[in-house]
C-alpha cells in the first residue's frame, strides 16, 4: 500500500456540506438575526476562511459551488452569485502563505476585501445584464451587510479553525 | 516548430497561473449560465436543485419556527390579543356587507348575461406559509409551502391578510412540486399595472426593493394632479392579465415632486409589509 496517494475527499465533502448549510441558515433562521432587515453573508465569511487556508484554487471553486446553490434558491439568474463568490474566494485566497493567521486583524481586513470584491463585481454583473438590485455599493444596505460581515468574521474563523479538515494545507512553494 | 513553441508558452503560462485559469473558466462558465437561465433546459436543472433544497428549508423553518416561537411567545400573545379585537370588529363589518354583497353579485351576473358579457372568473384562495426567503440582500423573494401538487402554477397571484386588510403580495415565478418562489411587489423587477381606485386614472406600480417600505406608481395622467389626495387607494387595474382587477396594492402617500411632462409619479405606502409576512394566499382560478 505505501507509495499510492489517496486523494481525500473528506474535506470537500465537508466544504460542500457546510455550504448548503450557511445558504439554509440564511433563507431561514437567519430573519431571527436580522439587523434593520439586512442579514450577514455567512457563506461569504467561509469561502473567505477557506480561501485563506487553502489557497484561490479552493476559494474560488468552494464559491463557485456555494454561489450556485445560492442561485437555486433566489430569483437572480443562475451563475450570478456563482461568479461573484469566485472572485471573492480568488481574491481571499491571494494572501495564501504570506501572512500569518490573527485572532482578529486577519480575519476582519479579509472579510472586509471581500466585501469590496463582492459589491463590485455585483455592480459589474448588474450593469452587465441590466439586473436590478436591492443592495448594491451605493446603497446604505450593502454597508449594513458589510459592518455585519466584517463584525461577525473573527467569530466564525474561530468556530472554523476547530474543524481539523479544514486546516491548511501547505503553503504555495515561492515562486 | 513555431506552433509547438508557442503551445509550450501558453501551456507554461497556465500552469504558472493555474488558479487564474480555473478563474477564468469559472467566470466564462458562470456568464453562460446567465445567459442560458431562462432557457428551459437550465430552468429545469435549477428547479430540481430548488426541489431537493426546498424540504431542507422546511424542516430548518420548523425548527426556527418553534424556537422564534417560544421567545416571542409573550410579545406574540400581546399582539394576538389586539388583532384579535381587531378582527371581531371587522368580522361584524364585513358579516353585514357580505349579505349585501351577495345581492350586488346576484344582480352583477344577471346584467352582464343581459349585455352578452362574459361571465367574470373565479377563484380560490390556497392557504400557504412563508417558509424561506432570498439568502442575501441583494435579491428579494419569498418561498412558500406549496407547489405544483397543490394547484400552484406560475404567475398565479399571491395576497395576504394584514392588519384586517387584504392587499397584494405578488406573483408566482417559479414552481416545485412542493414549494414556490414568489416575486412581492416590492422587488425592483416587479410591475403592477394600477389604478387609483376613486379616480379611475391608470399607472404602473413599481418596487423600489425590499428595504424600501414604498411602492411607486408611475405614468399617472398630470390631469390628476389637483384631484389626488394621501390616502386615496390603489388597486390592480386587471391591465395585461397578469393581475386580476381590484385588489387592493396600497395608498397614496405623497405626489413625487420631480414630476414634470405629462405624467406623475405618486409613492405609496403598501398595503402589506412584505418584512413580516407569515402566511398568504395563492389565487388559484377556478372553472365557473
Amino acid at each position: 500500500m505505501a507509495g499510492t496517494s489517496a486523494v481525500d475527499h473528506r474535506p470537500i465533502i465537508l466544504t460542500i456540506l457546510l455550504l448548503g448549510a450557511a445558504v439554509l441558515l440564511q433563507t431561514t433562521v437567519l430573519e431571527f438575526v436580522a439587523v434593520f432587515g439586512v442579514k450577514p453573508d455567512l457563506q461569504l465569511i467561509l469561502v473567505a476562511f477557506l480561501a485563506l487556508r487553502r489557497g484561490s484554487m479552493s476559494g474560488q471553486i468552494a464559491g463557485f459551488v456555494g454561489g450556485l446553490l445560492e442561485d437555486v434558491v433566489t430569483l437572480s439568474p443562475l451563475g450570478f452569485h456563482a461568479i461573484v463568490k469566485a472572485l471573492v474566494g480568488f481574491c481571499a485566497g491571494l494572501p495564501f502563505g504570506l501572512i500569518r493567521a490573527s485572532a482578529v486583524v486577519v480575519p476582519v481586513l479579509l472579510v472586509a476585501g471581500a466585501v469590496v470584491v463582492k459589491g463590485l463585481a455585483s455592480g459589474v454583473l448588474s450593469l452587465a445584464f441590466q439586473i436590478p438590485l436591492d443592495a448594491h455599493l451605493l446603497e446604505a444596505r450593502f454597508w449594513i451587510e458589510s459592518a455585519y460581515n466584517v463584525i461577525l468574521a473573527p467569530l466564525l474563523f474561530a468556530l472554523l479553525s476547530q474543524v481539523r479538515l479544514l486546516r491548511s494545507t501547505s503553503p504555495r512553494p515561492p515562486s | 516548430m513555431e506552433a509547438n513553441g508557442s503551445r509550450q508558452a501558453v501551456n507554461s503560462f497556465v500552469s504558472r497561473h493555474r488558479a487564474g485559469a480555473v478563474l477564468v473558466v469559472l467566470v466564462a462558465l458562470g456568464t453562460i449560465m446567465m445567459i442560458l437561465s431562462h432557457r428551459p433546459v437550465a430552468a429545469a436543472s435549477e428547479r430540481m436543485g430548488r426541489s431537493v433544497f426546498s424540504s431542507l428549508q422546511l424542516a430548518m423553518h420548523e425548527v426556527g419556527a418553534f424556537f422564534g416561537g417560544s421567545w416571542n411567545t409573550i410579545a406574540e400573545l400581546r399582539r394576538m390579543r389586539v388583532a384579535l379585537v381587531a378582527a371581531r370588529q371587522r368580522l361584524l363589518e364585513l358579516e353585514q356587507l357580505s349579505s349585501d354583497m351577495a345581492e350586488l353579485e346576484r344582480q352583477n351576473d344577471e346584467l352582464r348575461r343581459q349585455l352578452g358579457f362574459e361571465p367574470p372568473p373565479t377563484f380560490r384562495h390556497l392557504p400557504a406559509e412563508v417558509m424561506a426567503r432570498a439568502p442575501g440582500n441583494q435579491f428579494t423573494n419569498l418561498t412558500i409551502d406549496r407547489g405544483i401538487g397543490d394547484g400552484v402554477r406560475a404567475d398565479m397571484v399571491v395576497v395576504a391578510l394584514q392588519d384586517g386588510v387584504q392587499g397584494l403580495v405578488g406573483r408566482v415565478v417559479e414552481v416545485d412540486r412542493r414549494s414556490a418562489l414568489v416575486q412581492p411587489i416590492s422587488a425592483r423587477t416587479s410591475f403592477v399595472a394600477a389604478r387609483l381606485r376613486d379616480l379611475r386614472y391608470d399607472g404602473l406600480v413599481q418596487g423600489l426593493g425590499s428595504a424600501s417600505n414604498t411602492l411607486l406608481m408611475r405614468h399617472v395622467n398630470s390631469a390628476a394632479s389637483e384631484m389626488i389626495e394621501a390616502g386615496e387607494p390603489v388597486i390592480t387595474s386587471g391591465l395585461g392579465g397578469v393581475f386580476p382587477a381590484g385588489v387592493l396594492i396600497g395608498a397614496v402617500r405623497m405626489v413625487r415632486s420631480e414630476t414634470s411632462g405629462n405624467a406623475l409619479d405618486i409613492e405609496l405606502q403598501p398595503a402589506i409589509e412584505v418584512a413580516r409576512l407569515e402566511y398568504l394566499f395563492v389565487i388559484v382560478p377556478q372553472e365557473r
